[in-house]
């Protein structure tokens, strides 16, 4: 069965069939339970909200949402390589090579990154003292508009077929010659939109921790979450513009025929080049975040200041640096040239000497502390060794001789994963765990929780760990089957089973939050793990002001030292007032609704659609533009006996 | 002031490249100094580069400048 | 209970002034790398060229002189019109943001005649990796232009409804700062596209 949707063919084979039905089974599930649960009014509350914790809340949602997607597809690929010439449904070929470009590109720009965004938003002006984000209306764009880049990428499969080219989408492979097809377009597009978002995010949460620290929290004296952010956001802000230029290539090469990227007229490498330039800062993009968040929860399962304060930092700086100077060694195969190859082999192994500095501080940190194994502990305690390893790997794939070999096998696949998950996945749950109570007034299972962890991270590891033998046998990536006789059967059935474990994991994760939002205790307190930063001197859930009144910090850890010194009281910055918090608008909604359909008209070719969508967006900004004053004033009630906020628990 | 030093250097730039035709390998790199330096009169004249938080504005400008002449040098080899 | 009202005054205050001029210099750093790899792609592809399009055989430099001056003059009537507005005179403000206007207006027509020509000699956008990535760089200037104009009729609409003021000295502020950095992306792209492409470099 095929129809035809703006001139481009689409088949309807049974696995579009089985996506269909269960887009749609899921959407009237969704409006059924939002009707029987009278919710619709508080969805659109939730919408239309510019508010930090709010937008950092729908970013964990939906970051969580594409992460059962990207998972589902790892299974399927996991499923198809489980046995050798296996057939698995129609997931050959193409197909495969759709579920493997979709688990690649969603897990990196559409789990990764807006989970560890979501957290920043929800805890960067907890922890740093302030009422919001710099720009809230901004914030909500930002947001918004990697959704629409995350459902453009994702509704491709039913609607004309996804990328085919691998993330990295490649030039000439990723052209219209050898990719024909809406596929890749929705990766240009979706990928394009969603980009402008997180760049929007970077200079927001700069502009944020640079202008709107709480009086006395000098840069030193902020916690290391905030820190890493400051550094992710300046490596966004640098890194992403040469993906836009890249996507902007290879976009006009696919709709417009130029010849920017191909291999006869124009240059290919154009294409690697911007794209690594682009590619390994967003390496440390995605780490950089889980060292912060690691860093505050060791610090206060161990009940001690973190070791090496100032060397994190510097080390945080250093990586951040070194970041932009290694991308060639993604490319070490091209044969640009010994001097180059060990320039940057040099440089990228230069990397691990910071790295490892962080590692050491955290062992230092947990050495003689007063250690709690709770769940978010947990994760930053398997993150320390898992990460090892995939340091470890990464300095042998710095080796150029040796990477000659390495290269595109699964020996890379088995080393980015073990960094990826080992430290971003990790530091997200952790994260998570962590911030949880303070986000929703109440604790994740504990017992729950260690399930989780264990589950999932020895799923991680007997999926991965495989993947670096099945890579020195020879087995390359992204291809969809293999011979009886390549001696690679044992080991991809092991490592599919322990993707079948980390889904496990994942379940037992949704079943706590199911379990605990019904059972768990609902007063938690302001403090239940016994914090050192600010965030944990404010209620659980914050109100929306989050700081009746700022506090003024004193030094590092300014709980603690409160603590310590003054009875937990914290002197406030200033008196009790009214607070004027911004208004929500349902503006963001609308751009990233007009960008979606400007997208469609790329892909399809609809210059209606092309003109309305960006008309759409422009009339958005000029209104915008008449409507960029008022706010909401608020007046908390006053309270005589608080140490600092005006609020009783 | 700082606008009638640009229009001269652009216009010596221009003079230079409209009579000569051929131009040595320095010549070129004189033009691209002059355009440095009209773009430093820029900052410094009309974008008031050197006031508040004057930090983290060399460091956005020096940050990008950085990664822009590493794209220019190696996507040029 | 907390009581929640909404109020509206068209201010800012010192420190969401200091916010966005901030952000702003953040988004000059990002358009730096924007613009940095696309002169990277150009000067890679400015060799691939068809016969007869060569940047010295394509460039008429007595275009550029004045699409070069009219910028420029942009530029610094720009700055005036912020000198305007610190110094609260209404009047030197709008007349000399109209006069940026207009030199910007003039720029995109000088720009759009050029391409105009090209186009008309047969040198589109798809003819050769050279034509296509000098259209990408130097119209990717253009749109900067472009949306540079439409922000300007925007503030002429916010200067007649609320003179100078916090706001609109804000609003015009950070739009002064993206103007004299399209300025400066023009000073790169005349002396390294149309200067030294022009020249026969020994």
């Amino acid at each position: 069965m095929t129809f035809t949707f703006f001139d481009t063919k689409i088949k309807m084979m049974s696995d579009i069939i089985v996506a269909d039905l269960s887009i749609l089974i899921m959407g009237i599930a969704v409006a059924i339970l939002l009707t029987y649960y009278k919710k619709w009014r508080s969805l659109w509350k939730w919408l239309k909200s510019t508010h930090h914790s709010k937008v950092g809340i729908m970013y964990l949602t939906a970051g969580f949402a594409f992460f059962l997607r990207g998972g589902l597809d790892a299974l399927i690929m996991r499923v198809q390589l489980a046995l050798p010439q296996n057939e698995f449904w129609v997931f050959q070929g193409d197909k495969y090579n759709q579920m493997m470009t979709t688990h690649g590109t969603t897990m990196i720009f559409f789990v990764a990154m807006p989970l560890l965004i979501g957290l920043m938003n929800v805890a960067i002006p907890w922890q740093i003292g302030a009422r919001d984000l710099a720009f809230p209306y901004l914030n909500a764009m930002s947001f918004w508009l990697f959704l629409a880049g995350g459902i453009l990428v994702n509704i491709s499969f039913v609607l004309g077929g996804s990328p085919t080219a691998g993330w990295t989408s490649y030039a000439p492979l990723a052209l219209e010659k050898f990719a024909p097809g809406p596929g890749n377009d929705y990766y240009t597009l979706g990928l394009q939109v969603s980009g402008i978002g997180t760049l929007l995010t970077a200079i927001n949460f700069l502009v944020t921790i640079i202008n709107k620290r709480a009086p006395g929290m000098t840069f030193m004296r902020m916690p290391l979450f905030p820190w890493s952010t400051l550094v992710t956001s300046i490596l966004i802000l640098f890194a992403f513009p040469a993906l836009t230029v890249a996507l902007l290539l290879l976009m006009f090469d696919r709709l417009y025929g130029t010849n920017f990227l191909a291999a006869d007229a124009g240059n290919s490498l154009i294409w690697q080049h911007l794209f690594w330039i682009f590619g390994h800062p967003e390496v440390y993009i995605l780490v950089l975040p889980a060292f912060g968040i690691f860093s505050d929860v060791i610090s206060t399962f161990s009940r001690k200041r973190v070791f090496g304060y100032s060397s994190m930092v510097i080390s945080l700086m250093l990586i951040g640096f070194l970041g932009f100077m290694v991308w060639v060694h993604h490319m070490f195969t091209v044969g640009l040239g010994p001097t180059s190859n060990a320039i940057f082999a040099i440089s990228t192994m230069s990397i691990a000497v910071p790295t490892g500095i962080k590692i050491f501080n955290w062992l230092f940190t947990i050495r003689g502390g007063v250690i709690q194994m709770r769940t978010a502990m947990l994760f930053a305690l398997g993150f320390i060794p898992t990460f090892v390893i995939g340091g470890v790997t990464g300095v042998m794939l710095a080796t150029v001789p040796a990477d000659y070999q390495f290269h595109d096998s699964y020996f890379v696949v088995g080393h980015f994963h073990y960094v990826i998950i080992g430290g971003t996945i990790l530091g997200i749950f952790a994260g998570i765990y962590y911030w949880w109570p303070k986000m929703f007034g109440f604790k994740l299972n504990e017992v729950l929780g260690k399930w989780h962890f264990w589950t999932f991270l020895i799923g991680f590891h007997i999926t991965f760990f495989p993947m670096h033998i099945m890579g020195l046998k020879g087995m390359p990536r992204r291809v969809y089957t293999y011979l009886p006789e390549d001696g690679l059967a044992g080991l991809n059935m092991v490592s599919t089973i322990g993707a079948f474990m980390m889904a496990a994991g994942m379940m037992i994760f949704l079943w706590n939050l199911y379990y605990s939002a019904r059972h768990s205790e609902r007063s938690v307190g302001k403090d239940p793990w016994d914090g050192r930063t600010l965030e944990w001197t404010i209620p659980s859930p914050p109100p929306e002001y989050n700081f009746a009144r700022i506090p003024k910090v004193r030094g590092i850890d300014p709980l603690w030292q409160a603590k310590t010194y003054t009875n937990g009281e914290i002197e406030a910055a200033e008196p009790l007032g009214e607070i004027e918090m911004p208004l929500s608008t349902v503006k963001p909604v609308l751009m990233s609704g007009a960008l979606t359909i400007a997208s469609f008209g790329f892909i399809f070719h609809v210059l209606v659609f092309q003109i309305v969508g960006i008309t759409g967006v422009a009339l958005l900004l000029v209104a915008r533009s008449f409507q960029d004053t008022g706010s909401q004033s608020i007046k908390p009630p006053y309270d005589e006996d608080e140490s600092i906020g005006g609020e009783k628990e | 002031m700082g606008f009638a030093a640009m229009l001269f250097m652009s216009g010596i730039a221009f003079y230079l490249v409209m009579n000569k035709r051929v131009i040595s390998e320095w010549t070129a790199v004189v033009l691209i100094g002059f355009a440095i330096v009209q773009v430093m009169l820029q900052l410094f004249f009309f974008m008031d580069i050197q006031t508040e938080r004057k930090g983290f504005k060399w460091i956005s400008l020096s940050g990008g400048l950085l990664v822009a002449i590493l794209a220019i040098v190696y996507l040029t080899r | 209970m907390t009581t929640s009202r909404t109020v509206s005054s068209k201010q800012f205050s010192k420190s969401e002034q200091a916010d966005k001029v901030l952000g702003l210099w953040f988004f000059i750093g990002a358009e730096i790398v924007l613009f940095g790899c696309l002169f990277g792609v150009y000067l890679t592809l400015n060799g691939q060229t068809r016969a007869g399009e060569s940047p010295e055989q394509l460039f008429e430099l007595k275009e550029i002189i004045l699409s070069t001056f009219v910028l420029l003059s942009s530029s610094f009537t720009c700055a005036q019109a912020l000198i305007g507005a610190t110094q609260g005179q209404f009047n030197k403000t709008i007349s000399f943001l109209i006069g940026t206007l207009l030199l910007a207006l003039i720029f995109l027509g000088l720009e759009v005649h050029e391409f105009y020509s090209y186009v008309r000699d047969g040198h589109t956008f798809t003819s050769s990796p050279f034509m296509s990535s000098f259209y990408v760089l130097v119209g990717t200037h253009g749109m900067h232009v472009l949306v540079g104009c439409l922000w300007m009729i925007v503030l002429l609409v916010h200067l007649g409804k609320e003179k100078v003021s916090s706001y609109t000295s804000t609003k015009l502020e950070v739009f002064s700062l993206y103007w004299h950095f399209v300025d400066v992306v023009w000073v790169f792209i005349f002396t390294i596209v149309y200067l030294i492409g022009k020249a026969v470099v020994l």
